[in-house]
């Protein structure tokens, strides 16, 4: 399938990974967790990262995974548990967003579309928002199709800019509207979720207080839907 | 190890497409398969509508559309109406695909790209009749309409559709969303032809209010058999899909299912029923990677219905969603891609 500009982005930080892969195994413990595709990072980079950092194994979903893995020379287990702290090594925030290493993973989504709205004038499907004074808004990708669940609406910032903005409206399948609170925003400009280094890294804590999810199941799955990209 | 499946019993898509056809008719079957047919599987759900005569449709986005046009054996409408890249909208021209559009920026970018590709672009105009997403505003419609016929005079463009999404918040609030959608058709109408396919309503609307129905019907969840959050069940309509997974494992509390909160089913669905062969049990807990089926009777390999139809006694997807306040289509769509898509008739 093509690419496609309408899906998220999972961007993956290969310094953030080198340093959290190095923070958890000081941190103590033998084998780290890449289940599902390391919680929906790429096992492959996570793989070599944590081999690099002198973690011994990974445990992985199946046989055939750890027989591929360990041409690459990582040496995957299938059946052990894992010892090594996966909110560390993935850089997730605890309870009170609060986080002991950089997130490795920033979902990104893009501007579509901006709109003004004028005082009254509802957002999304059952209009369960209406603007209370002129602003402008910015139709944004990404929906509970991609992880970014339905329960956020109203519930939950984005960043733009470098500054948190608060989802307005019901999240759609694959879209949902942003309140820019009276600034611009151009079409294509890009809008975190969570992660990287702006007030948006510890936002999984408040998606998790918000859904009742965890943090963990939250990333694996937003991972896993996302198109995946790295950056140095 | 083994996978969580979901079973897609080609039968019933087909019956429900026949159902829901029966139902619109004479507005015209869109079958909407963006995020992968509904996380249903793309190629099963093309090749399987083809079987039954579908000849419209939609894509969210033009990755989709373009995917649909390969599986395609025969010719039929294709519609993407995601606001898209200039590369994407060159690739949906060269496909024959139909651009939704909803912003004057975006109508600016396909008409820009079909004078250089020289391909003229078919176009769905869309008019925001109050959802504040995608869409022209009313008071920007009529400027936007010249634009339109001016691209159409140049052979760049032609305009072969208007809509629209309704918030479905009340039905006095979609009659008002009626009444400004036929007013952006007037207009239209008044400088040019009349676009044929004239599409507001998804699958409730066009099921239940058959007065604001046009030429064209976009629906999904109601051919995928998911009925809405909180609605009646459907005539003649049950779902297509069940989502089973494996015993792989007994232990004092029960049995280890291999599905877990990270193949897309949340964790705060513990509590809820599933169906096995010897009836409906509970499930004690999510975890990452595997869930606990409380009681005993079960054995390592035995089978376990996550939704369903009910047949061994599990909950449909729309009411496992229920019971976390979402809809069916999030339960569906949040499956990941380590869920085997298995088509069993």
């Amino acid at each position: 399938m093509l690419s496609s500009s309408a899906l998220p982005r999972a961007v993956i930080s290969r310094s953030a990974l080198t340093a959290s892969a190095a923070a958890a195994v000081a941190a103590g413990g033998r084998i780290a967790d890449l289940r599902r595709d390391a919680w929906g990072h790429g096992v492959l980079t996570v793989g070599q990262a944590a081999r690099v950092a002198g973690i011994a194994h990974v445990l992985v979903d199946s046989q055939s995974e750890a027989e591929a893995l360990a041409l690459e020379g990582i040496d995957a287990v299938v059946d052990e548990e894992p010892d090594i702290d996966s909110t560390l090594l993935y850089g997730l925030p605890d309870a009170d967003g609060v986080l002991a290493s950089r997130p490795i993973l920033r979902l990104a989504g893009r501007v579509l579309s901006t709109k003004r709205l004028k005082p009254g004038d509802a957002v999304s499907y059952g209009y369960t928002h209406r603007a209370s004074e002129h602003t402008v808004v910015a139709l944004v990708t990404g929906g509970y199709a991609q992880g970014i669940v339905r329960a956020l609406g109203n519930n939950a910032h984005v960043e733009v800019d470098g500054v948190e903005r608060p989802i307005i409206g019901r999240v759609a399948m694959d879209v949902c509207v942003v309140d820019l609170q009276g600034h611009e925003a151009a079409v294509g400009s890009e809008v975190t979720y969570f992660g990287g280094i702006g007030p948006a890294a510890p936002a999984l804590a408040r998606w998790s207080a918000v859904t009742g999810l965890t943090v963990a199941e939250l990333v694996a799955v937003t991972g896993s839907h996302a198109q995946r990209e790295w950056e140095a | 190890m083994s996978r969580p499946e979901l079973h897609l019993s080609s039968e019933q898509f087909i019956a429900n497409i026949e159902a829901v056809r029966t139902r619109i008719s004479p507005s015209v079957l869109m079958l909407v398969m963006k995020d992968d047919a509904y996380g249903h599987g793309i190629t099963w759900a093309v090749e399987t509508a083809q079987r039954a005569g579908v000849d419209w449709f939609g894509s969210y986005d033009v990755a989709g559309g373009v995917e649909i046009r390969r599986i395609l054996q025969r010719p039929a409408d294709v519609f993407a109406w995601a606001t898209s890249t200039d590369s994407e909208i060159e690739e949906a021209l060269m496909q024959r695909i139909d651009l939704g559009v909803g912003t004057a920026e975006y109508l600016s970018r396909v008409i820009s790209r079909a004078t250089v590709l020289g391909i003229r672009a078919r176009v769905h105009l869309k008019i925001d009749t109050g959802l504040h997403r995608n869409g022209v505003l009313f008071e920007d419609w009529p400027a936007t309409i010249d634009a339109v016929r001016e691209a159409e005079e140049a052979g760049a463009l032609e305009l072969v559709g208007v809509w629209s999404h309704l918030a479905e918040a009340s039905d006095a609030e979609d009659d008002d969303a009626q009444q400004v959608f036929l007013r952006a058709i007037t207009t239209a109408a008044e400088s040019g032809p009349t676009p044929q396919w004239q599409h507001l309503t998804a699958s409730a609307a066009s099921w239940w209010r058959p007065e604001l129905r046009g030429t064209l019907s976009r629906i999904g969840a109601f051919c995928y058999g998911i009925r809405s959050a909180d609605g009646p069940e459907l005539e003649g309509v049950l779902p297509v899909a069940e989502l089973t997974a494996t015993v792989i494992d007994v232990v004092d509390e029960g049995a280890v299912i291999s599905i877990g909160s990270f193949d897309g089913l949340p964790s705060t669905l513990a509590g809820m029923p599933v169906g096995t062969e010897r009836g409906t049990r509970i499930v004690a807990s999510i975890d990452l990677t595997t869930s606990l089926v409380e009681g005993g009777g079960l054995e390592v390999g035995d089978r376990v219905w996550i939704f369903g139809t009910g047949a061994h006694g599990e909950a449909t997807a729309t009411t496992l969603a229920e019971r976390i306040d979402t809809v069916g289509e999030e339960i569906l769509t949040r499956l990941t891609a380590r869920v085997r898509r298995v088509a069993s008739d």
